[in-house]
C-alpha cells in the first residue's frame, strides 16, 4: 500500500512536471506570436544574410538582427547622453531604411502623422484638407523628392485657396522645402559662367540666393509637419503648378466630409474608408444609368475597395498586381459579383489615384463603363498597412496594378526620362 | 506526509517546471533566459504600449521588407541606412556608421598616407565643375607637373567627372603606382584648358606647410614664420616639429601659427603638439556619460620656452583637435588668439570596428579646455553658428574674395604678424 502510495505520487510528480513544462513552453510560445515575433521574422533575427555572389559574407556573417543589436549595445553602452526610451531610435531606424527604397508607397508615419492617415480614411484631415505624397524622381545627384498634391478635398482649405492635384508644394512661409539638391542649381549657374552666358557678379548674385534658399530650408518632413495642423495665422504656400510657381494663401483648419455621396443617379466616392462599402449598398439602384465620381479620390482601403467593386462588376478577375519586381503579374479576383447590369459613367482626374484608380478601370474593363476626365494620378499601386505598439506606423508597396490590357497603373518616375504619355493610366 | 507539505510539494514542482518550460525556447536558442516577460504573458501586467524596442522593430520591419515589399531590399545595405537613421534620432552629428569602403578610407586618410596605390599629390575639393585642387604637396607628381592650386580638374583620362562625388573622383585618379593618368585642367586663374599626363606615385599627405613671411606689410621688419597645420593626422608632429625646426633656423623673431580650415583629427596628436610649449600641464578633460572626468596632460620634458611671440590664427573651420590645441595655447598664455570664432566641436568620438570592418562612430563624450570651458556649438534655427568655439582675443574678418594664405591680401594672417611686431617693438 505505501510502496503503491510512493508509485501514485513518484508518476504524479513527473505527470506534473510534464505539465509544468508544456504549459511553461505553451505560454512563451504564445505570448511571442501575441507580440508578432513570429518564427519568420527569427530568421531575420539569427540567420546571416545569404553569402554573394563573390564569396563575400555580408555583415560579417551576422544576422541582421544580430548586427543592428550590436550597433545599439554600443550607442547604449558608449553615446555621451544616457538613451532612455529606444522609441526614437526605432522611429529613426525604420523611417531611413524605408524612405531609402525611393518608393511613393513606402513610408514611415509618427504616431501622430499615423492617426492623421488613419483619420482620413474617416472623412476627416487637419490642415491643407489635401492627400499629398512624395514622389521620387531622377537618380543619384539629381534625385528630386517633391511633395506633390495627389487630391484635393472638397471645400477644404486647400480647395478653397484654389490647390490643385499635381501641385508641388515648394516653400512653406518662405522656407523653401529641400526636395533636391541645390548643387545642381550651382553647377548649371556655373557651367553658364563658364560660357559666358552670365557674369561673374550674377554668378555671385545666384550663389548667394542659392545660399539663403539653403539657410532657410526645412525638411519634406518638417514641410508635411506644417501643412497639416490648424493655423491661427494664414500660411503662404508655394507650389509648382507645372513647373510655374503659384502662391495660395491658405489658413490651414480641421474639417471632415462624407466618405459616400448620392445625388440623382451620381454616387460620389471621395476616399475608400470605412463604411463605404455597406452605404453603397444602401444608396445602389439596382437598373439604370449610375455616374460614379473618383475625382480627387486618393484611395484607401483595398479590401472596401474591391467590396464597392462587387456591387458594379461581374465576378472574375478585374486585373492584375504585380508583387515583386521581374515577377508575373497575379489576378486580382471577385468571388461573386453584380447581378444587375447597369450603364456606368466614371468621373475621374488627376486627384483620381491609388485603389480609385484601379477601381475605374475594373469598371471600364468589366462593366463597360465610359471613362471622362482625367488623365488619373497614375499612382495605381497598392500598400501594405503596419501599425506599431506605440501607435506610429508605416506603409509598404505590396505591388502595383495592372488592367487587363496590361498596362501599368503606376507611371515610375525613378527614372528620370520616363515618359507618362506613353503609359496611359486610366484613361 | 501532510497534505499540506504535499501541496506544496506540488506547487512547487509546477512552479519550477513551468519557469523551465518558459525559458526552454531561450535556452535552446542559446540566449540567457528572459524571465521578466511571464508576468506579462500571464496577463498580470500590461505591456508597457507606447515604447518601442529598436532592434526588435528593425527585425520586424525588414522581414516584412523582404517579404512583402515588391522591389528587391538589399540586407546589407538596409541595415546600415537603418543603423544610420537610429544613430540621427540622438542628434549628434557625429554619430554615424561608415560602411567598410568609407571606413577603409577615412583610416588611410587619418594615417596621413595612402595605402598600396599611387596617387598625384594632391589635396582636393568638391567643386561644381569637377574636383578643385586645394593643395599641391612638395615633390609630387602634381607638383612636378606645375599643378596650381584653384586648378580644376574637369575629367580624368578623358571623362568628365561634373557632378561625381569627390570620393568617387579619387578613386578615378588614383591607381598602381607607376600608371600615368591623364587631367583635364581648367586654369581659373588665367581660363584655360589643358591635358596633363601625371605618373601616379605613392603619396605621403603634407599637412604641415613653413614659410617665412614675405609680404609687403613686413618687409624691412624681423622675419616671422608662419606655419600651416592643416589637420591632426597620426604623423603631424613629426611634420611640424622639422617645419619649425627649419623655421628657427632662418632666424624667425615671431610664429603665426595657422590653424584655419583646420577641422582636427586625432586629439593625441594636439596633445603631442601641446607638449612642444607646455609641460606636463593638464590639456583637456573628458566627460563621459558617467564616472569621474579623464584629464588629458602635455607629455613631460618636450617642451620648450620660446623666445618669440606666438600667435594662433583661426577661423569657423577650425575644429576639434585643432580647437584643443589652440584653447591650450590660449589658456596658458603662450599665444594669443587671432582671426575669427572656432568652430565649436566639443565632442568626442570613440570609433568601434565592427565584424565587417564597418565603423561605429559614436560621440562618447565632450571635452572641456584647460579654463573649464565647453566650447559646444550652439546654432540657431537657420543651422547657421550662434554660439561656442574659442573667441580670438584679436577678431579680424577675413575679406571677401580672398584666399587664406595669400601673401598680400590675406588681412587675417597681416594683423597676426602686425600683432607680433608690436610685441617686438615694446
Amino acid at each position: 500500500m505505501k510502496l503503491n502510495g510512493r508509485w501514485i505520487w513518484s508518476v504524479g510528480a513527473v505527470g506534473l512536471a510534464v505539465v509544468g513544462v508544456s504549459l511553461g513552453h505553451f505560454t512563451r510560445t504564445s505570448y511571442d506570436a501575441k507580440r508578432g515575433f513570429p518564427e519568420l521574422e527569427r530568421i531575420y533575427a539569427t540567420n546571416p544574410a545569404p553569402i554573394r555572389d563573390d564569396g563575400s559574407r555580408p555583415m560579417g556573417g551576422r544576422s541582421a538582427g544580430e548586427y543592428f543589436d550590436n550597433v545599439l549595445e554600443i550607442l547604449k553602452e558608449q553615446f555621451v547622453d544616457p538613451i532612455r526610451d529606444e522609441t526614437p531610435l526605432a522611429h529613426g531606424a525604420v523611417s531611413s531604411m524605408l524612405q531609402s527604397l525611393r518608393d511613393p508607397g513606402t513610408r514611415f508615419y509618427s504616431p501622430v502623422e499615423w492617426r492623421r492617415y488613419r483619420d482620413q480614411l474617416e472623412g476627416k484631415y487637419e490642415g491643407l484638407g489635401a492627400d499629398l505624397a512624395i514622389i521620387w524622381k531622377g537618380e543619384g545627384s539629381n534625385t528630386e523628392l517633391p511633395l506633390t498634391v495627389v487630391s484635393v478635398f472638397d471645400s477644404g482649405p486647400g480647395h478653397k485657396a484654389g490647390l490643385l492635384p499635381g501641385d508641388v508644394i515648394e516653400e512653406v512661409n518662405g522656407n523653401w522645402v529641400a526636395s533636391r539638391s541645390l548643387l545642381n542649381d550651382l553647377a548649371i549657374a556655373s557651367e553658364k559662367r563658364q560660357k559666358g552666358e552670365i557674369t561673374d557678379e550674377e554668378y555671385q548674385i545666384e550663389f548667394e540666393r542659392l545660399r539663403e534658399k539653403s539657410l532657410g530650408a526645412i525638411s519634406i518632413n518638417d514641410a508635411l509637419e506644417r501643412v497639416q495642423v490648424s493655423s491661427r495665422e494664414p500660411v503662404n504656400i508655394m507650389v509648382l503648378r507645372k513647373g510655374v510657381p503659384v502662391t495660395i494663401t491658405v489658413t490651414l483648419a480641421s474639417g471632415s466630409f462624407d466618405l459616400v455621396e448620392k445625388d440623382a443617379d451620381i454616387i460620389r466616392i471621395r476616399t475608400f474608408g470605412r463604411g463605404v462599402d455597406t452605404r453603397m449598398s444602401d444608396v445602389l439602384s439596382t437598373s439604370g444609368d449610375v455616374t460614379v465620381d473618383l475625382r480627387n479620390n486618393p484611395g484607401g482601403s483595398f479590401e472596401i475597395m474591391e467590396n464597392c467593386l462587387a456591387q458594379l462588376i461581374p465576378q472574375g478577375e478585374y486585373a492584375r498586381i504585380v508583387t515583386k519586381r521581374g515577377s508575373p503579374a497575379v489576378p486580382l479576383l471577385l468571388k461573386s459579383g453584380a447581378k444587375h447590369r447597369l450603364n456606368i459613367i466614371v468621373l475621374v482626374n488627376e486627384g483620381t489615384a491609388r485603389e480609385a484608380e484601379l477601381f475605374a478601370v475594373a469598371l471600364r474593363d468589366r462593366a463597360n463603363a465610359k471613362l471622362v476626365g482625367g488623365p488619373t494620378a497614375q499612382l495605381g499601386f497598392l500598400s501594405d498597412h503596419y501599425t506599431l505598439a506605440d501607435g506610429s506606423g508605416y506603409t509598404l508597396t505590396r505591388g502595383h496594378f495592372v488592367d487587363l490590357q496590361g498596362t501599368s497603373l503606376l507611371v515610375e518616375r525613378l527614372v528620370s526620362g520616363s515618359s507618362p504619355s506613353n503609359q496611359e493610366g486610366g484613361n | 506526509m501532510h497534505a499540506f507539505t504535499k501541496v506544496v510539494v506540488c506547487i512547487g514542482i509546477f512552479v519550477v517546471t513551468f519557469v523551465g518550460g518558459y525559458a526552454l525556447r531561450d535556452v535552446l536558442a542559446g540566449d540567457s533566459p528572459n524571465l521578466k516577460t511571464i508576468p506579462a504573458a500571464l496577463g498580470l501586467r500590461s505591456e508597457p504600449k507606447s515604447e518601442l524596442t529598436a532592434t526588435r522593430t528593425f527585425v520586424q520591419v525588414l522581414a516584412n521588407l523582404e517579404l512583402k515589399y515588391r522591389g528587391e531590399v538589399d540586407r546589407q545595405e538596409v541595415t546600415y541606412v537603418a543603423i544610420q537613421g537610429m544613430m540621427d534620432s540622438l542628434k549628434d552629428p557625429y554619430t554615424a556608421i561608415m560602411p567598410p569602403e568609407e571606413a577603409k578610407r577615412f583610416d588611410e586618410r587619418s594615417r596621413g598616407k595612402f595605402v598600396g596605390s599611387g596617387g598625384i599629390g594632391a589635396e582636393l575639393s568638391p567643386d561644381p565643375m569637377g574636383a578643385r585642387i586645394r593643395r599641391v604637396f612638395k615633390n609630387g607628381p602634381a607638383s612636378r607637373s606645375l599643378l596650381r592650386p584653384d586648378d580644376i580638374i574637369v575629367a580624368v583620362g578623358g571623362k568628365e567627372i561634373m557632378g561625381l562625388p569627390i570620393e568617387d573622383v579619387v578613386t578615378e585618379i588614383r591607381g598602381d603606382e607607376g600608371t600615368s593618368v591623364r587631367l583635364s585642367i581648367y586654369r581659373t586663374a588665367t581660363k584655360e584648358t589643358f591635358d596633363k599626363v601625371l605618373t601616379r606615385q605613392k603619396v605621403q599627405i603634407q599637412d604641415v606647410y613653413g614659410e617665412v613671411l614675405s609680404g609687403a606689410y613686413v618687409r624691412g621688419k624681423p622675419p616671422i614664420g608662419r606655419l600651416e597645420v592643416r589637420s591632426y593626422s597620426e604623423t603631424i608632429v613629426e611634420q611640424f616639429d622639422e617645419e619649425l625646426l627649419a623655421l628657427e633656423k632662418q632666424g624667425i623673431r615671431g610664429l603665426i601659427i595657422d590653424l584655419r580650415g583646420n577641422p582636427g583629427g586625432l586629439m593625441g596628436a594636439a596633445i603631442d603638439m601641446a607638449s612642444r610649449f607646455v609641460d606636463g600641464r593638464l590639456i583637456v578633460s573628458m566627460r563621459r556619460k558617467t564616472g569621474q572626468p579623464e584629464k588629458y596632460f602635455a607629455r613631460n620634458g618636450l617642451a620648450q620656452r620660446k623666445p618669440y611671440p606666438i600667435v594662433i590664427l583661426v577661423d569657423e573651420s577650425t575644429a576639434s583637435a585643432a580647437e584643443i590645441f589652440a584653447g591650450a595655447l590660449r589658456d596658458y598664455r603662450i599665444a594669443t588668439i587671432v582671426g575669427e570664432h572656432t568652430y565649436g566641436k566639443a565632442a568626442v568620438q570613440n570609433v568601434v570596428a565592427l565584424v565587417d570592418g564597418a565603423q561605429a562612430k559614436v560621440t562618447i563624450a565632450r571635452y572641456y579646455l584647460p579654463n573649464g570651458d565647453l566650447i559646444q556649438r550652439v546654432e540657431d534655427e537657420r543651422g547657421e553658428y550662434s554660439q561656442g568655439g574659442i573667441k580670438p582675443a584679436v577678431e579680424v574678418k577675413l575679406d571677401r574674395g580672398v584666399t587664406p594664405g595669400d601673401p598680400e591680401k590675406d588681412n587675417q594672417l597681416q594683423k597676426a604678424a602686425e600683432l607680433i611686431i608690436d610685441k617686438l617693438g615694446s
